[in-house]
Formats: C-alpha cells, structure tokens, sequence
C-alpha cells in the first residue's frame, strides 16, 4: 500500500475530524495530517505550517520531538496519541511531530487520603503529568520509566516506574513478565490491572496498594517498590506490599515520633477491634457469659430481655444497615449525604432500639467496630477487615471463644501463607524480624534512628544520628 | 526452591510444638509423685531432654541435609528402614490423634460442653491441614508469630499472684526424695514431648551446626522454665489436696480471679491456649507427611491423607470413656522410637560413618 493521505485515511475508517491540509514551499509540496480533537491547532501552526512555508522540509526535520517513519500502523498509532503527520509528496517517509492537547485536572489533594500535615499534592488522569510528579520529588537518575501499551482496543498506557538501584531486579522482572502477560480488549482501570497481576484472587487482603498521594507513591518508590501508572487513572498501584504498610499514613512521618507511634498503635488496635469486637460480643452473650462480672453482666442482659432476635441476627443486620447507609451517602452530594447520616444514624439507630429491636450494647459495639475499621488509614482495607467481620461472627455465634480463636488462626495463617512478587505479605512479624519490627511497624522512631541506607553501594555504614550534636 | 529456615525459626518451631495441651493438667499429675518438688521434677527432665537433643544434634551434624526418614534408609537398608518408617509414621498419627482426642475433652469439659466432638475435631484438624501443607518456612512463621501469645498468656499467669501465696508449700526443698522426683520427671517428659522435631527439621536449618545448638538449648531451657513456672505457681497456689483433685490446676488457679472489667479469665487463658495446642497437632501433621514422603505434591498429598486418619483416630478415641491403659502403652512405643531407635542410630554412626561418606560422596 502507498503511503499517501488517502490510505491514512483509509486506516482511521474515514474519520471526519481527521483534517488534511496541502501546503507549498517552492517546489516542494506535502500534506500535513491531525486528528483535530487531539491537536492543539496553534502548535501546528506555529510549529509545523508557518515554518514549513518559511524554509521547507529543513524547518519540519529540526522541530524537537519529530521523528520519522513509513510504518503505516505506527503513523496511525501517532496521530491517535495526537500527533501531526507531515506527508512529503517526494519523499516515501513521513514526519510525525508532536501537537498534542493535553486536558487535565488541577492537581489537588485525593479526597479518599486526605492528611492534616504534609503535601496535599495529588496525581491526576494525565500520565504524563503524573510521572512529572513523580519526577519532581526524585531528581535522580536512577529512578527508571517503562511504558507498556495495554488493551487492544483501547492502547491505554501503562508506565512502570521504579528505582534501578533500589528495587529489586528479580522483582522487575517478575512484574514486567505479568505485565507483558496482560492481554485484555480494553484497560479503563488501575483496578484491572491489579487483578491481572494479583497472585491469591481469593484472599480477602489487598496484595497492592491503591494510593493517589504522590508523596505516599514516592516514599515506596525510595523504599524500592514498583509504581505502576494506567493512563487516565489518578491511581497508582503499588507492588509489593506488605500487610503493615495499610497501617502507616504519611502523617506519621510529619508529626513526631511520639504522636506518629501513638497512632500507630491505636491503628494496631483497630484491626483486631474491627474482625473480632462484634464477635466476642456474640460469643459472650450467647456461651460465656460467666467472663463478665455481675455488674456489667447485668446491664447487658437487661438491655437483652425484649429483643426477640440471637445477637447474630442482630449484629448482621446491624452490620448491613451500617454497610447501606455508607452505601447511600457516599455518591450523594454533600448535603444529602449528610441528611442520609441524621436520619440514618440518629433516627434509626435510636428507634430501632427502642422499638426492642436491636439492644444497647449491640449498637455500642456495631459502632464502635465501624470506627475501628476506617481508622484504617486506607479505605479499602477497611473495608476487607468489614468482610472478614462477618465469618469472624458466625464462627462465634456457634462456637463462642473456640469459634473466635480458631477463626483468628485461620486469618494469621493465611497473611503468612501469602506472598506477593516472592515477598511475605504478613513481614516483619512472619518472619519476625524483631529490630525492624520495632523501628517502623509498632513504633515510629525518630528518623535519624530509621534513616534507611539508601546507598547500598556505600561499602561502610554509615551512622544516622543527629551529626549536629557531635560538634 | 529455597526452603530452608532460619535457626530462630527453628526455636519456635521446637517450643510450639512442646508447649501444649500437656501443661495444663501437668501439676497435678506429677505432684502426685514428687509432691512439692515438683517443679525439680520438671527441671530434671530437661536435663534428660537436652541430652536426648545433644545425641540428635550430633547425629544430625554427622549426616547434614537429611531428616530421619532418610537416615533410617540409610542405616537400615531400603526395605527395613522404611518400615521404621512407615512405623514412625504409625506413631506421629497416633500422637495427633490423642492429642486432639486430650484437646477436644477440655473445650467440652470448658467452653462447649453440648457440641459434639466430632465437629470440634473436624475444624482443628480442617486447620491444621490448612498451615501443615505448606512450606516448613510458612510453617514457623506462623508459630514465630503465634508465640508473641506465650507472653500474653505469661502476663495472664502474674494475675496470679493476687491470690494468697503459699509458699511454705514447696517447702523444704527436696522433701519429696530424690527417687521421687525422678518418677514425677517421667511424667514430665511426656508432657513435653515434641522436641522430636529437631530430628527432621535441623536438615532444613541454614546455620553452622554450632548456632543450631546453642538455638536448641536455649528452645529447651526456654520450654523448662515455662513449664517449671507454671508447676511451680500451682504449688504454691494450691495446697496438694485440692491439687490432686483438680485436673487442669493451670485454669483453675485463674478461675478464681475476678476484675471489675472481666471475671473467669480461665475462659479467656484457655481460648488463647487453643492456638498452642493446635500448633502441636500441625507439627505433627508436618512430620507425618515428611517421614514418608519427599517432594513437595506428595507431601500435601500425605498431609491430607494424615489428616483424615487422625480425624477418624480422634473420633474413634473420643468416644472412648477411658484412654488411660492406651496412653500409657503409646507413650512406652513412642519412648522406643523417639530415645531408642535414634540413640540406635547414633551409636551405629560411630562405626558407620565413614562408610556412608564413601558411599554418598
């Protein structure tokens, strides 16, 4: 097939915002070709079409960024990435030169990862944008982009970003084989991506890290994990993971050391508060309730007398009703939302108790289990340990304690089955590796103890304390 | 693949499996014998476990990277050694299967008196396969973490305290008698069985032979001086009637115990104690699938198999109204397998060793 403008059109299925233009220097003619609802129009004159009036083919061959080509799919795929092609009637290649109308978002900080101290700093949909972001917080020359192109319909672009030096090769290699493997239609999602690569679909746990907060993205990048960038998504995926890491937020490094590991530790808390709080409440009501003294016991019971339901019956539906209620009012406008909250909340949360419903102490403990699971510092982990809350309660509702205790195995074990790219998911605990599990996990130490060697070139050790005190 | 461990996996993988169901009712059963020196009883039998765990470790040194099953075959020829095999085998199903049959009797007898036995069974041994098929590695990463209970259930034990004290009963020290002490020691070494472990585990173990030592040591003082402790605060919580008429003294020496926020924190000790206990039939399921197999699909295959044995083995015993002539005969077998036949070995290393080098080099 001759490349001419006919052919390219032919190719873009005759396409009416495909514009062709003819133009003259001299003796010299050619056709520029662009899509124009991907072009910004000013580029093409003032970089394309005004020069080449000016000096001819010399002018089009020195505008940076042009490249040349005969490859009719490749100029195909170029001006569908927004791309000008220049078409010289004597010459058999053409010239595909850069003009591309960028639309993106202002960067504003990711509503979902919101921080009282630090960067307020977002990714947007542009892939570009997002890796400029990422750049400008390492200026280094190790940090290394691969772009894949994914979706045979779609071509979304994919960008692996990591830190040569830092990550770890057997990994890279590893995620860029699954990426290669990925063979999909269309890619909209960073979610789909995920899936592609997970490695244990069944597990309740997130095996990566969603996150829209370039700070929280830069630091794994710096800790030697991979970032993966979907064009078109403010989300990035980070691989691999580790259970902990769904329980550290940027704030802790900007607050001190003290307030960071305090909030740690209520962040610990909290996980095992969210699986098993509503179950032990079960467990004590219905099999043991000799474990609580007469006092408490007594009120507790009380409250119980005229509910006509078994305190499962109860917590799940209780545990629905929350579900549906941050359902509702999560896609409402605010306003609305908030209505849903008062009339939801108060409205039905007292009246279901005193239509003897639902007791007391089960509203206590349904609420102060949903607290517990978002003050999970990222949302979707909340929400798997809500799910996990469910087989948690029923286990206790037939077994009591036993029902608990052996349901807990079976959680543990499974976060140390699990590995994500050959790294145990549930570390530094299984394995246990005591120092570091103290360092950056329970507590948060101060970072001249933590500074991580990030050189590990650097044959000596280098001590991290605060030099200024030596002189 | 790699599928080695650490040698600090391996201390946990030899406590998990010895701290179990045996402790709890391991007062009252050797103060029977050794009365208020029971706790020496205890510390003695340790002495007698660390030399058993010497003559292994130096036999293990001796043939590196090979668990027993392989040295049987090696030492007693194709054939024989896998019947000492296949009798091993025998064995660790047989151990599970009352451990589990001791296990389910106490959460009857504590939390769940009307559920049947066998659902019980079913969902330990549905668990223990769940961890048994996996890696050794998996393995002790979960006991690594079960572990940090031990501490929990540790700093429960301090509650005890609260109660009245008497310490004049274990004294004058040594009043028991020495013969005495000796037979309540007897006693102990059956509740702290599981140190069998090290038999099959130290080939996997990445570490000089003189670190495994030292870990083991330290495994087995570690394991004497918990089981000691808690003999010990049932000697001095108890007088030595009321310690010879109660079965588990450990959870009724918490029962006692009464706080404003939570009362019974036996029912608490025991649903943390459940984890240790499962720990142990796990180990056992994992030795079961070693002694008889060697590539990875087979041994999950093996476990699986095990474990169906054990589940019918333990519903079988549980509705067995007395198990105490069939444990006292198990426990005299598995004395011969896990002191005689590897001591057996042992000696017969000093004469054969250089023959196996020739022949495995």
């Amino acid at each position: 097939m001759t490349l001419n403008s006919a052919a390219i059109n032919d190719y873009l299925s005759y396409t009416e915002d495909l514009i062709t233009q003819n133009l003259t220097f001299h003796n010299e003619r050619c056709t520029i070709l662009y899509l124009e609802s991907l072009t910004k129009m000013e580029l093409i004159q003032f970089n394309i079409i005004q020069p080449f009036l000016e000096e001819g083919f010399a002018a089009i061959e020195a505008v940076s960024g042009a490249r040349q080509s005969s490859d009719l799919p490749l100029i195909g795929q170029a001006l569908l990435d927004g791309y000008c092609v220049v078409l010289p009637d004597s010459r058999a290649k053409a010239y595909m030169i850069s003009a591309a109308l960028l639309h993106s978002r202002s960067i504003e900080e990711p509503s979902a990862e919101q921080i009282i101290k630090g960067s307020h700093e977002g990714f947007v949909e542009s892939l570009s944008t997002n890796i400029y972001l990422l750049r400008y917080r390492v200026k280094s020359p190790q940090l290394k982009v691969k772009y894949f192109s994914m979706g045979s319909l779609t071509n979304t672009k994919v960008a692996m970003v990591y830190m040569e030096n830092l990550a770890d090769p057997n990994i890279v290699k590893e995620c860029e084989k699954r990426l290669r493997s990925i063979n999909l239609t269309h890619l909209i999602s960073t979610g789909e991506i995920d899936e592609m690569i997970e490695e244990h679909p069944l597990s309740p746990f997130p095996q990566s890290l969603h996150t829209e907060r370039t700070d929280r993205a830069v630091s794994y990048l710096l800790e030697g994990k991979i970032n993966i960038v979907v064009d078109g998504n403010p989300t990035v995926l980070v691989i691999p993971i580790k259970f902990f890491t769904f329980y550290q937020s940027p704030d802790d490094y900007n607050s001190r050391w003290i307030t960071g590991s305090f909030f740690r530790f209520v962040r610990m808390i909290s996980f095992v508060l969210a699986i098993s709080l509503p179950a032990i409440y079960i467990a004590i009501v219905s099999f043991h309730s000799e474990v609580l003294p007469p006092g408490i016991l007594y009120s507790v019971k009380v409250s119980l007398t005229y509910v006509p339901f078994p305190p499962i019956v109860e917590a799940i539906a209780m545990q629905i009703i929350l579900e549906l209620l941050k359902e509702a009012s999560i896609r409402l406008p605010s306003p609305i939302a908030q209505t849903i909250g008062i009339v939801g909340g108060l409205v039905i949360g007292t009246a279901v108790v005193e239509a003897h419903l639902v007791s007391h102490t089960m509203i206590v403990v349904i609420g102060l289990t949903a607290i517990a699971s978002f003050a999970a510092p990222l949302n979707e982990f909340g929400t798997s340990l809500r799910i996990l809350g469910f087989p948690t309660m029923l286990a206790a509702a037939l077994f009591g304690f036993f029902g608990i205790s052996v349901m807990m195995m079976v959680v543990f074990i499974h976060l140390c089955k699990i590995e994500t790219l050959g790294v145990p998911y549930f570390a530094p605990f299984g394995p246990f590796k005591g120092k570091e599990s103290m360092k950056d996990i329970f507590l948060r130490l101060p970072v001249w103890k933590t500074e991580k060697n990030a050189q590990k070139s650097g044959s000596h050790k280098q001590s991290f304390t605060q030099r200024w005190k030596r002189h | 693949m790699n599928n080695s461990i650490t040698k600090n996996q391996l201390f946990f993988l030899v406590i998990k499996t010895q701290i179990g169901i045996g402790l709890l009712s391991l007062p009252s059963d050797i103060q029977e014998s050794a009365g208020g020196d029971a706790w020496i009883s205890v510390l003695g039998s340790g002495v007698v476990i660390q030399l058993l765990i010497l003559a292994y470790w130096h036999l293990c040194s001796r043939y590196p990277e090979k668990n027993l099953s392989q040295m049987t075959v090696l030492f007693f020829g194709k054939y024989i050694g896998r019947a000492v095999n296949c009798i091993y085998y025998g064995f660790f199903v047989l151990i599970a299967g009352y451990a589990c049959t001791l296990y389910v009797k106490l959460i009857k007898v504590w939390l769940l008196p009307l559920t049947p036995s066998w659902v019980l069974i079913l969902l330990i041994i549905v668990i223990g396969i769940y961890l048994a098929v996996e890696d050794l590695r998996v393995i002790a990463r979960f006991y690594q973490l079960a572990s940090v209970l031990l501490f929990v259930l540790f700093a429960m034990s301090l509650a005890t305290f609260v109660n009245d004290v008497h310490l004049s009963n274990v004294l004058p020290v040594g009043q028991a008698g020495i013969s005495q002490i000796f037979k309540g020691s007897g006693k102990t070494f059956f509740a702290m069985l599981g140190f069998e472990v090290i038999l099959f585990f130290i080939a996997q173990v990445k570490a000089s032979p003189r670190e495994v030592m030292k870990t083991l040591t330290l495994a087995n003082c570690f394991v004497t001086l918990f089981y000691s402790y808690f003999v010990f605060i049932c000697l001095i919580g108890f007088s030595q009637e009321a310690l010879s008429k109660v079965k588990e003294p450990v959870l009724f020496l918490l029962r006692g115990l009464s706080f404003q926020l939570f009362d019974r924190l036996d029912l608490i000790f025991l649903s943390i104690w459940i984890i240790p206990m499962s720990t142990t039939i796990v180990s056992y399921l994992c030795l079961a699938g070693k002694t008889l197999t060697t590539t990875r699909k087979t041994y999950q295959r093996m476990v699986r198999i095990s474990g169906v044995l054990i589940l019918m083995l333990a519903i079988y015993m549980s509705t067995r109204e007395s198990l105490d002539t069939f444990s006292k005969w198990m426990e005299y077998g598995y004395l011969i397998m896990i002191a005689a036949v590897p001591l057996l070995m042992w000696t017969m290393s000093f004469l054969l060793l250089s023959y196996h080098k020739r022949r495995l080099t």
